[in-house]
C-alpha cells in the first residue's frame, strides 16, 4: 500500500505516467556493490533489463545509478526485496542547466517494493537515487534494482559449450562419467551460473531431465542411466536468472545396457578314438562382443571318458587357463585375461581339453558346456548361447601299460611303499602284496599315479606285488618282487 | 663277560621282593657291583639300555623293545632309552598304531634332552611308514637329522646312514607326488641324469620311460634296492 505518492512534472518536460505496482520478490543474488556511488557524478551506470544488487549499509547512504539512452520509449524502474523502506527517485541531467531535474519518485512504504513506470519522451543521461527512507537501511540485506529503459543495452544472454561427452563415447548403464562443459556469460560472475542437464535416447527428439540449478563448476558427474541406445545427446542449459543458453552433444554416444546385447556362441568340438586312447576336443568362442573372462561346466559321461588336462589355445592364447573336474562328470574351466587384454570379436578355437577315452567300443559321451558365464571388460555378463560337442569310441581298445615302483623304508626295510603308474587312466585297479589285497589311492591324477604303504612281517624275505588295471575295454598288468 | 640278567617283565610280587632284598643288602653293607650283576633283576637304566641295543644290533628287537622299556622302568628320566624305545617299535612296526608309538617314543626321547641326529633319523623313518600327512614331518626330520650329523651314521645299524635319510626324504617327496622334488633329492644319492622336459634323458638303467613320473619312479625304485636301509 504507498504511503505517499509523488507525481511531478517540470513543465518543460513531457508527461511522465507512474504507476506503483506491488511486486514478488526476487529471489536472485547478486554479490557486487557499486561503492562510491554516493553522488550523481558518482553514479554506477547500469545495463537496461539486468538487475544490480546493491546495500544501504549505513543510516544515510544514498546509492546513485544512472543510464544514457538517445530513444525515447517505455520507462520501467524496479526496486525489490528490499530489507527496510527504501525509496527511488529518477533525473534527468537538463544540459541547459548542467544540472539534474527531478523527474519522478515511488515512495511506498515499509519494505514494499517501488516502481517507476511509464513513457519516457526525453533523451540523454538519467540519475536514480535509492535512499533509506528517515535513514532506513539494512547491514545485512541487499535490494535490487531493474531499470529497463528504451535503447538501453538488453541483458546478454550467457553461453555454455557441452565439452563432453560430444560423441562416440560408449558408456556402461551404471557407471559413472562426467559432463564437462564451459559457461560463461557477460554480465553474470561465473558461480553465479546455474547449470541443468538432460540427455536423449533419441538423437535430441526428447529429453529427459538429469539434474536442475547444479553450480557452475565445469563438470557434473552422471551416473549413466539403463537406457540403451545408441543414439545418446546430452544437453546442458545455462541460466543467469533471466536469460539461457544450451548446448547438446555435437554426435551421439552409447549407452550400454547392464547385460550388453550381442551374439556369442560357445561351442565344443567332437572328437573318436579307440578305448585307451586320449584325445583332444576343441572349445570354441564366436563372439560379437568384447570377452574378458569365461567359466563353463562341461559335463560329459564319466563311464565313457576322463578328463586328462587342458590348455588355452589359438584365439584364447593369451587367456590364463584352470580346469578341474567337479561332482565327477564336469569339467569345470575357467579363461579370463590377467592384464588389461581383452578377446575381441571373432570366431574360432580358444581352447583344447584332453580327455582319455576308457568306454567301450560304440559308447559315446556329449560334451555339454553348461552354467556359462562370459563377461565383458567392465565385469558385466553377456548373453551367450552354448553347442554341445561330443566324443565317441570306435576301434580296437588300446589296453594300459602298468609300471610298479616298490619302495623300501630305509628304516625298516619292510615297510614299502607301492607306486602303480598307468599309461592312462583306469576304470579299475587291483594290486595285491604277497598275496593280500592293497587299497590303492590315487595321488597324481593327470599321470595316473597310485599309492599305498604295506608292513610286510619281520620274518618275511620278499613282497611280491601284481596289479592288473583296466581302461576302457582294454586290460594291463605288472608284477614286481622286493626282497629284504 | 656279559651279566645275568632277570627277565624283562616280571609279577609285581616277584618285583617288591627283589626291592626289599636289595634294602636288606644294602643296610647289611655288603653289597658290590659284581654281587649286582650276579642278580638278574639288578640293573640301572643305564645297563638296561646297553643290554637292549645288544639286542637291538642283534636284529632281537622284541628282546631290545622289553629291555628298553625297563630301563625306563628303573628311570623314567632317562632319555637313551626312549630313543632305543623308538627304534624298537620302528622295527617291529606293522600298523600306524606301531609306528605312532615309535615317533612318541622318539618325542619322549627329544623331550628328555636326547638331542642327537639318532632321533629325528628314526622319527623321520617312522614319519614315512605313517604316510599321508606325515610325509611333511618326515621330510623335516631326516633333512634335520642329516643337518645335526652331515657324516650321519646310525651306530647300531651302521648300514642306516646319510644316504638313508636322503633316501626318506626323497621317498616321501615322492608319496606327495612331488617327482621333481624327489628326482632332486635321489640325485644326491645317485645321480639319474634325468631331466624334467627332456624325454630323451627318461632313461633307468637302459630302460626308457615314456614320462617324467615314470622315470623318476624308475630310479627310486632302483636306489630302494640299492641302498635302501
Amino acid at each position: 500500500m504507498s504511503r505517499r505518492i509523488v507525481e511531478s512534472l517540470r513543465n518543460r518536460m513531457p508527461l511522465v505516467s507512474l504507476a506503483l505496482v506491488l511486486l514478488a520478490p526476487w529471489s536472485l543474488a547478486w554479490a557486487d556493490s557499486f561503492e562510491p556511488n554516493d553522488t550523481w557524478q558518482q553514479a554506477h551506470a547500469i545495463p537496461s533489463g539486468t538487475p544490480v544488487e546493491s546495500w544501504i549499509s549505513v543510516g544515510g547512504d544514498v546509492d546513485w545509478y544512472t543510464f544514457t539512452t538517445g530513444e525515447t520509449g517505455q520507462l520501467t524502474i524496479r526496486l525489490e526485496s528490499l530489507p527496510a523502506d527504501y525509496d527511488i527517485d529518477l533525473y534527468w541531467y537538463d544540459p541547459d542547466f548542467q544540472d539534474l531535474s527531478w523527474i519522478a519518485s515511488s515512495y511506498n512504504g515499509g519494505a514494499q517494493d517501488e516502481l517507476i513506470e511509464g513513457q519516457l519522451n526525453l533523451t540523454g543521461a538519467f540519475y536514480i537515487i535509492v535512499e533509506g527512507f528517515e535513514e532506513a537501511y539494512s547491514d545485512s540485506d541487499s535490494y535490487l534494482l531493474t531499470a529497463s529503459y528504451p535503447g538501453g543495452v538488453v541483458n546478454q544472454p550467457p553461453q555454455v559449450t557441452l565439452t563432453s561427452p560430444n560423441g562416440g563415447q560408449i558408456w556402461q548403464a551404471g557407471s559413472t562419467h562426467a559432463i564437462t562443459y564451459v559457461a560463461s556469460d557477460p554480465e553474470t560472475a561465473p558461480e553465479n551460473l546455474l547449470l541443468s542437464f538432460e540427455y536423449s535416447s533419441n538423437n535430441g527428439v526428447d529429453w529427459i531431465p538429469i539434474a536442475i540449478d547444479q553450480p557452475n563448476t565445469g563438470s557434473f558427474d552422471w551416473t549413466v542411466p539403463d537406457d540403451p541406445t545408441t543414439e545418446a545427446r546430452v544437453r546442458v542449459t545455462v541460466s543467469d536468472g533471466q536469460n539461457q543458453a544450451y548446448d547438446a552433444s555435437d554426435a551421439s554416444f552409447t549407452i550400454q545396457s547392464d547385460t550388453p546385447t550381442g551374439d556369442n556362441a560357445l561351442s565344443m568340438g567332437t572328437g573318436s578314438g579307440p578305448s585307451g586312447a586320449q584325445i583332444a576336443v576343441a572349445m570354441s568362442l564366436a563372439n560379437e562382443n568384447v570377452v574378458k573372462a569365461l567359466q563353463t561346466d562341461i559335463v560329459f559321461d564319466p563311464a565313457v571318458v576322463s578328463y586328462v588336462g587342458g590348455a588355452s589355445t589359438e584365439r584364447g592364447s593369451g587367456m590364463t587357463f584352470s580346469a578341474s573336474v567337479v561332482d565327477g562328470d564336469k569339467v569345470r574351466v575357467v579363461m579370463y585375461y590377467l592384464d588389461q587384454a581383452t578377446l575381441p570379436a571373432g570366431t574360432g578355437t580358444i581352447a583344447s581339453l584332453d580327455f582319455s577315452l576308457i568306454g567301450a567300443s560304440g559308447a559315446q559321451t556329449a560334451l555339454t558346456p553348461t552354467a556359462t558365464v562370459l563377461s565383458d571388460p567392465n565385469a558385466q555378463e553377456l548373453e551367450v548361447e552354448t553347442q554341445a560337442g561330443s566324443i565317441s569310441i570306435a576301434g580296437t581298445a588300446i589296453p594300459p601299460v602298468l609300471q610298479i615302483a616298490a619302495l623300501k623304508n630305509p628304516g625298516r626295510v619292510r615297510t614299502v611303499q607301492i607306486f602303480v603308474l598307468s599309461s592312462q587312466p583306469l576304470n579299475s585297479l587291483a594290486v595285491t602284496a604277497n598275496g593280500t589285497q592293497v587299497a590303492m589311492s590315487q595321488i597324481d591324477i593327470p599321470n595316473h599315479i597310485y599309492h599305498a604303504i604295506v608292513h610286510a612281517a619281520n620274518g618275511a624275505t620278499q613282497l611280491a606285488i601284481a596289479a592288473t588295471g583296466t581302461s576302457g575295454t582294454g586290460q594291463g598288468a605288472a608284477q614286481a618282487v622286493v626282497n629284504f | 663277560m656279559k651279566p645275568r640278567i632277570r627277565p624283562a617283565r616280571q609279577g609285581g610280587a616277584l618285583r617288591y621282593a627283589q626291592t626289599a632284598l636289595l634294602i636288606f643288602l644294602s643296610l647289611q653293607g655288603c653289597s658290590s657291583d659284581r654281587e649286582r650283576a650276579a642278580a638278574p633283576e639288578d640293573h640301572t637304566a643305564v645297563e638296561w639300555t646297553e643290554l637292549a641295543w645288544a639286542d637291538y644290533e642283534q636284529l632281537n628287537y622284541t628282546r631290545a623293545l622289553s629291555r628298553f622299556d625297563s630301563a625306563i622302568a628303573e628311570d623314567a628320566a632317562y632319555g637313551p632309552a626312549y630313543t632305543g624305545r623308538g627304534w624298537a617299535r620302528l622295527a617291529l612296526g606293522l600298523s600306524a598304531n606301531d609306528f605312532m608309538g615309535a615317533v612318541s617314543s622318539f618325542d619322549d626321547a627329544a623331550a628328555r634332552q636326547q638331542v642327537g641326529s639318532e632321533v629325528p633319523a628314526g622319527r623321520s623313518a617312522a614319519r614315512l611308514a605313517l604316510g599321508g600327512a606325515e610325509l611333511a614331518n618326515a621330510i623335516l626330520d631326516a633333512v634335520n637329522a642329516r643337518n645335526l650329523a652331515p657324516q650321519f651314521v646310525f651306530a647300531h645299524r651302521p648300514s642306516f646312514d646319510g644316504k638313508d635319510l636322503r633316501l626318506i626324504e626323497a621317498f616321501a617327496k615322492a608319496g606327495q607326488a612331488d617327482w621333481a622334488g624327489a628326482l632332486s633329492v635321489a640325485d644326491q644319492v645317485e645321480a639319474s641324469g634325468i631331466q624334467q622336459g627332456n624325454p630323451g634323458t627318461y632313461v633307468v638303467g637302459g630302460a626308457a620311460y615314456t614320462t617324467f613320473e615314470g622315470a623318476v619312479l624308475a630310479h627310486l625304485n632302483k636306489l630302494s634296492t640299492s641302498h635302501a636301509g
